[in-house]
């Protein structure tokens, strides 16, 4: 039983919510795993952790703006949230 | 069910129908091939037919071995050494770094260089010298035939199929236990392949889920990278020296004459340490005061997973400068062990590898299954004829593609037997001719055939009578039979006989159950028929006189012609530039590959773009569409290439993307001009 079109999005909205998936995503946990590596003590640990969590974590807010309403929406929260990580690194280092 | 959570559910269950869709092929063909990757060695072990014996092998005299490499020329002074222990090939990988002495090193010596030595005999050879049907195999399990963008195209097809695991398992996750039990073979198709689909998929989740983040990993390490670097403010030395000790290197010493021996490190090693398995061997700061010897290994016992161990001599003292234990746990080293061995399934012997095989196999009946559900479920009459066709289509094309992949690999294996000795050097290309032309060639005949039933039972059918081939011609040829291999206990050699006369067996099994289904109704000429209403209706309804297509698509045509004459004079760029403009191995003749390109770029597009005002006919329709599609995967590789390697030349990366954009235009124009056609054609 293919999935109910009614509830899937079309066009340029499914266009943004794979796009923030991928390039926002992958921005999102890489950053995240940044600021972690600059606050933790241990950066190797960070690091080699990574390995695997860098994707995990890739893929769950991958997975997150496709429950999302709007595409556009998750842009914007993708946004504030990288630049909110850009802000922490710039003030801790 | 509340409607949000009724929104989430279809909403994952659309991500995992398409993720899995769009990555099917490929992840079949990944899966198929990695299942004989672990078993590579052993293939070219087989293949070579020399007596294994890898004790012996292992053995190595360190000494002898660089007498050897000194005497094919290699100046080793200021070197790094990396040295590979042999597996069932029997080889010594050797890897010399760039010499890191920046001033008494001329530039000759300041390149890579890897080679093997042989383990018994120590003679030198080639990396490529004898090209087996185990790299092959392996090197398209990750796509490594395509050039620079291969491994991130397998990369990505993990990233996805980790997407398909995780939503599969949502949209699983309330009755993941419920559904593992049920099993309906008497009813009818599409029930049986849901079944199979989550029972099996059940099963092999940890597996699959193990192999879809390790993949992300080993093939798109640059993602952690980036990050990682950054932490580190950019200082890689400091990076590698704290995440990957192993690969520390060490400030130059003073050049010296006096070089003692490399032998004696690795039995005392051993007798430290019982069990121990060397992996790798570094030999540091080769010629110098401080040169030193480096063992890296696994300790093969049952206490722990991975106990990986590292000893560093110096080699002038002949005393133990530093060591890690292989008993001290150590979470930095471990996590990369860890992957390592998840993938590469070396951690438990053959049993084992024969689990992970097996398991490689039933991911690859979980993927056609879920192709086979996708299918079945849009048989329906509500769906249009055209949209019919061409799910008709895609399953043919998949079925085609991945059943034909087991004949195919068996016959290649049989020709990698047959080949004499006498013939490596050119044994890479007839490997490829063996490998893809021929599977090319199957794959379209099967495509064509149009009955995934018909396609299943021959491929089959031929895979198995082939696979049982291949230990008769290996016996004949070598006289390596089976049973005088197990008996000689050459495990290696016997063991990729068995695994064909293993999968043949059940093959054979398999096919005396299978039943020839129903045909499909409505059949492929019905389709075709009730397609042409459709598009007549359609283009009868457009109010609007549009032009016709082929004007739009000899327009096209010509712009990619331009494109690529546009694309040409970049070679000429760089005079401006005072670039240096003659190539370094030019002769004066054009070569014969270059009016090939030529021919084949602006030639054929300037003769599609007049051709399609004037020629009607289906086969030219068909040439000319494959040939965009092509053109149009050439055009986003050479793309990607360029960002990736000369993101700077910033007009031709413009350029580079308008003509995808072209041939994106171009390939969508095909498709409304194949209506006009269908409609056209017997008016």
């Amino acid at each position: 039983m293919p999935a109910n079109p009614k509830y899937l999005s079309s066009g340029p909205d499914r266009a943004a919510k794979i796009t923030a998936g991928l390039i926002g995503g992958y921005l999102l946990s890489a950053m995240f795993h940044y600021v972690l590596g600059l606050l933790v003590e241990n950066k190797a640990a960070v690091v080699a952790t990574s390995v695997y969590t860098l994707y995990m974590l890739w893929m769950v807010f991958f997975i997150i703006p496709f429950m999302m309403k709007s595409g556009a929406k998750a842009w914007v929260y993708y946004l504030v949230s990288i630049v909110l990580l850009v802000t922490i690194a710039y003030l801790i280092r | 069910m509340s409607s949000e959570s009724k929104r989430n559910y279809h909403v994952f269950f659309h991500l995992h129908t398409v993720s899995g869709i769009v990555i099917s092929t490929a992840l079949f063909v990944i899966f198929f091939c990695g299942a004989f990757a672990l078993i590579k060695d052993e293939i070219t072990a087989w293949e070579k037919g020399d007596k294994v014996n890898v004790e012996e092998a292992i053995d190595i005299d360190y000494d002898r071995a660089i007498e050897v490499i000194k005497s094919e020329d290699y100046e080793l002074y200021g070197r790094d050494l990396r040295i590979l222990v042999p597996d069932a090939k029997q080889e010594i990988y050797f890897q010399l770094s760039e010499s890191q002495d920046t001033i008494k090193a001329p530039t000759k010596e300041d390149k890579l260089y890897y080679f093997f030595i042989d383990a018994h005999d120590y003679t030198w050879s080639e990396y490529y010298s004898f090209y087996s049907i185990g790299e092959l195999v392996y090197r398209l399990h990750f796509f490594s035939q395509i050039p620079y963008v291969g491994i991130y195209i397998a990369g990505f097809v993990a990233f996805f199929f980790l997407l398909a695991i995780v939503s599969g398992v949502i949209i699983h996750w309330k009755k993941i236990v419920s559904n593992f039990y049920v099993f309906r073979p008497k009813a009818k198709a599409k029930t049986i392949w849901t079944d199979a689909h989550t029972a099996l998929g059940v099963i092999g989740l940890p597996f699959q889920f193990v192999f879809a983040v390790t993949s992300c990993f080993l093939c798109m390490s640059i993602f952690v990278l980036a990050p990682a670097s950054l932490i580190y403010n950019g200082d890689q030395d400091k990076l590698l020296e704290e995440v990957r000790p192993m690969m520390r290197t060490y400030e130059l010493g003073q050049p010296t004459e006096n070089i003692g021996s490399l032998n004696g490190f690795m039995e005392d090693v051993q007798s430290r340490w019982e069990g121990f398995t060397p992996v790798q061997v570094y030999i540091r700061n080769y010629g110098t005061d401080n040169m030193m010897f480096q063992v890296d290994g696994m300790l093969m016992n049952q206490k722990k997973f991975v106990a990986h161990g590292r000893a560093i001599y110096d080699v002038a003292s002949r005393e133990l400068i530093a060591e890690k234990l292989p008993d001290e746990p150590n979470y930095l080293e471990g996590v990369e062990a860890t992957v390592r061995a998840l993938h590469f399934g070396d951690w438990g012997g053959y049993p084992l590898k024969m689990v992970y095989f097996i398991l490689a196999l039933i991911t690859c009946f979980v993927i056609i299954s879920g192709v086979l559900i996708w299918l079945t479920a849009r048989e329906k009459k509500n769906i249009s004829a055209s949209q019919r066709l061409f799910n008709r289509k895609v399953g043919h094309s998949f079925i085609a593609i991945c059943m034909s992949l087991y004949p195919v690999t068996a016959f290649a294996m049989i020709v990698a037997r047959v080949l004499p000795r006498s013939m490596d050097d050119s044994r890479q290309s007839l490997l490829y001719l063996a490998f893809f032309i021929v599977g090319t060639i199957v794959t379209l005949f099967f495509r064509f055939k149009r009955s995934n039933y018909f396609t299943t039972k021959y491929t089959l059918l031929s895979g198995a009578v082939l696979g049982l081939l291949i230990p008769i011609v290996n016996g004949l040829i070598s006289g390596n039979w089976v049973w005088t291999m197990i008996a000689q206990n050459q495990v290696e050699i016997a063991l990729v006989d068995l695994i064909w006369i293993g999968m043949s067996a059940i093959v054979l099994f398999t096919l005396t159950k299978i039943k020839k289904p129903e045909p499909l109704s409505p059949s492929h000429k019905e389709l075709l028929a009730q397609q042409k209403e459709e598009f007549t209706a359609e283009s009868t309804s457009q109010t609007e006189t549009e032009k016709p297509m082929k004007y739009k698509i000899a327009i096209l045509w010509l712009a990619s012609a331009i494109g690529y004459i546009l694309h040409g004079m970049y070679g000429l760029y760089g005079v401006y530039y005072h670039e240096n403009m003659m190539m370094d191995d030019a002769t004066g003749h054009v070569p014969l590959s270059h009016h090939l390109w030529r021919v084949g770029l602006e030639g054929l597009a300037f003769l599609f773009s007049v051709l399609c005002l004037e020629v009607k006919v289906r086969w030219f329709y068909w040439t000319a569409f494959t040939w965009a599609i092509l053109q149009g995967m050439f055009n986003v590789y050479h793309f990607f290439t360029a960002l990736m390697y000369e993101a700077s030349n910033v007009s031709e990366i413009v350029a580079l993307a308008v003509m995808v954009l072209i041939s994106i235009f171009l390939i969508k124009a095909f498709r409304e001009w194949n209506k006009e056609l269908i409609v056209w054609i017997e008016k």
